[in-house]
């Protein structure tokens, strides 16, 4: 009939279980192939769309306790599932953990999404596209192998301390193609951050100043050692109580800053640092050129001393030690005395 | 006229002794002394609420160690890692809402004590960050060098939902024109919302000819109106001659960023100079190429 559309709609063949490896060519494969009852393939509205054939099973999921089948077309166009992620603790962090997703012989196009919890999958979270961890899953969250890290993997961040997390992954190839989660990585633990302090002596006992050594002791020092974890590292300021003190006799402290020490002349009490890469000012004002001196401040708490402000991420610091050198001058017209004062060093985290 | 001047200093107490004191170039395997954990402590506090915390601190050495703990008030002195520390309240009530279950302690050699932290937050206050020092410093009486650690608590008080949010203040490189790498970049990010989080600055530059390189730099905690710095020198390798635009997108957690563009030129003098003159020439070949076939012409053959 000319002048007429006639629909006709044979079902020639019942496919219950559809091919896995349909016909190919150069360039592509034809997964699955069926006759259908006629239906819709592709209906919209603003917020969904069905995608579907009538005449066959559009999705099963036979299954026991270790494998699954999955049946119909919609299984056959899905991307393949993930294989379980690694997840591990390189360097005992205590806000994020290192990731490695399998792509589960994925083309490089296809998108991954990772699922995050800390009580066994009763809440889920989610990876976000900047690596934290956030509540809903956005069109933006979904990224490719290369772009969460590869084989070297990323770190997931945000996490809470001292806590142990779990991570699923799931992929899809565009629309209709999400794969169920695959299986879940092992439970990792996110350590506490730590910080250890030591100081190599609590006595400090200058020697006896007189003109036969030009009344200057520069030989005495104290060793500051560190470890941590924490992300950012640390910081050891250093201060003292007030000037070297005999009754009411004092020696005044070296007269330049801390941000702008100099080398030594004329008299006072003063400190080097051996941290070449210092924060509070140019990075090694201590060492080039230096020696270079300052006085202690009094302000709490205190100048910067020695740190370690570089990302603590793998491996983690430990037993790093920087040297404090001090150094005291007098003069032929200083009272003699027993000077005292008290130095304090105080080490905290940057945050 | 006195002309002798001695300082001295004594050591103790307890019968603690410490490694003799060495020179600057031979560093010892120096005993540590104390170990806090955790020494960042982040939280999420309700008003009206009353919140428990554990700080486990360790005595690592082999004697006991007397030990004060104290709360101090805490605030970000500059925008890299100052600190302003007091034993009064600076920017926030923190300090006064917390109180220890035990502010003198020995601890006897090598072993561990939790010290129990107590948050009682008013049920009045307002959404913002919150912050405080807490420290455990070793009591040796008389000794001249002494030391404290510090652990640092901050806290939130929020409502969900609540997005961060952020300014890029500053992003530049120090010339506009470069010849060779590196490049120094300057990065300042403003908090401009009311509680703390870390942002995590990444740095997309892309030539104009080339492919596109992607440095993502370390990610730090902006306290509320607070501005942290990022200062970096980045190695382009050999640079293309031509524009470069710079993407600058900037994590303020749960997915969120904030972005800025910027561009600098690249201007290799040698090799754009080594082009210059082979365009040069090569014009000048083919623009005189009759007189240049002629020459070669004379030159070979003579006619």
């Amino acid at each position: 009939m000319r002048n007429s559309i006639i629909f006709i709609t044979i079902i020639i063949f019942i496919i219950p279980f559809p091919a896995l490896a349909g016909p190919t060519s150069t360039n592509y494969e034809l997964k699955d192939y069926t006759f259908g009852g006629g239906g819709t393939t592709k209906s919209d509205s603003t917020n969904y769309s069905i995608f579907g054939v009538a005449g066959e099973v559009e999705f099963g999921k036979p299954g026991s306790t270790t494998y699954k089948a999955g049946t119909g077309l919609i299984y056959t166009m899905q991307a393949n599932v993930p294989g379980a992620p690694t997840l591990s603790n390189p360097a005992t962090n205590y806000d994020r953990l290192k990731f490695i997703i399998q792509n589960g012989g994925n083309p490089t196009d296809t998108l991954f999404a990772i699922a995050i919890s800390d009580d066994n999958f009763i809440t889920t979270n989610y990876i976000q596209n900047d690596n934290t961890v956030g509540t809903v899953l956005g069109a933006e969250d979904w990224q490719t192998y290369a772009n969460w890290g590869g084989a070297t993997g990323e770190f997931v961040r945000t996490l809470a301390g001292n806590t142990t997390y779990k991570i699923k992954v799931k992929s899809k190839r565009g629309n209709f193609t999400e794969s169920q989660y695959g299986p879940e990585s092992a439970a990792i633990t996110t350590s506490n951050p730590s910080l250890t302090f030591g100081i190599s002596s609590a006595t400090l006992t200058f020697n006896n100043l007189n003109s036969g050594n030009s009344y200057t002791d520069s030989t005495k020092t104290t060793v500051l050692t560190t470890s941590t974890n924490a992300y950012n590292g640390y910081t050891i300021y250093g201060r003292n109580t007030g000037l070297l003190t005999f009754g009411s006799e004092t020696i005044p402290a070296f007269a330049s800053p801390n941000s702008a020490p100099t080398v030594w002349s004329g008299t006072g009490f003063g400190y080097t640092t051996d941290d070449n890469n210092l924060a509070g000012g140019t990075a090694d004002r201590f060492t080039t050129g230096g020696p270079k001196h300052a006085g202690f401040t009094t302000s709490a708490p205190g100048d910067p001393l020695a740190d370690h402000t570089a990302v603590i991420e793998d491996p983690t610091v430990t037993n790093e030690q920087f040297t404090i050198t001090y150094r005291v001058s007098g003069d032929s017209s200083t009272k003699a005395g027993a000077y005292t004062n008290t130095v304090i060093y105080v080490v905290v985290p940057v945050y | 006229m006195i002309k002798l001047l001695t300082i001295i200093s004594v050591l103790t107490l307890l019968n603690l002794s410490f490694p003799i004191l060495v020179s600057a170039q031979e560093k010892p395997n120096v005993k540590q002394m104390i170990r806090v954990s955790p020494v960042i402590l982040k939280v999420s506090l309700e008003p009206g609420t009353e919140q428990n915390y554990k700080i486990k601190v360790d005595n690592l050495l082999d004697t006991p160690l007397p030990l004060k703990a104290s709360v101090e008030g805490f605030d970000a002195s500059d925008e890299e890692y100052g600190v302003t520390v007091s034993d009064q309240s600076i920017a926030s009530p923190l300090m006064d809402w917390i109180s220890l279950d035990e502010k003198d302690a020995i601890l006897p050699a090598l072993t561990s004590r939790d010290f129990n932290i107590k948050i009682a937050v008013p049920s009045s206050v307002p959404i913002g960050g919150y912050y405080a020092m807490i420290f455990f410093t070793p009591i040796f009486p008389g000794v001249p060098v002494s030391s404290k650690i510090g652990v640092l608590a901050l806290a939130n008080i929020a409502v969900a939902e609540q997005k961060n949010q952020a300014d890029i203040v500053t992003f530049n490189f120090d010339k506009v024109l470069y010849e060779k790498s590196p490049l120094l970049t300057t990065i300042r990010v403003k908090n401009t919302s009311l509680n703390y989080f870390t942002a995590k600055p990444t740095l997309t530059i892309k030539p104009l000819f080339g492919q596109d390189l992607t440095f993502e730099l370390e990610d730090k905690t902006i306290l509320p109106g607070k501005i942290r710095r990022w200062q970096r020198a980045f190695d382009l390798g050999n640079l293309y001659g031509g524009i470069y635009t710079a993407t600058l997108s900037v994590s303020l957690e749960n997915g969120d960023y904030i972005y800025s563009t910027t561009h600098f030129i690249g201007f290799p003098v040698k090799k754009l100079g080594l082009s210059l003159l082979f365009l040069i020439v090569s014009s000048y070949l083919l623009i005189h190429r009759k007189r240049v076939k002629k020459a070669v012409r004379l030159l070979f053959k003579g006619q």
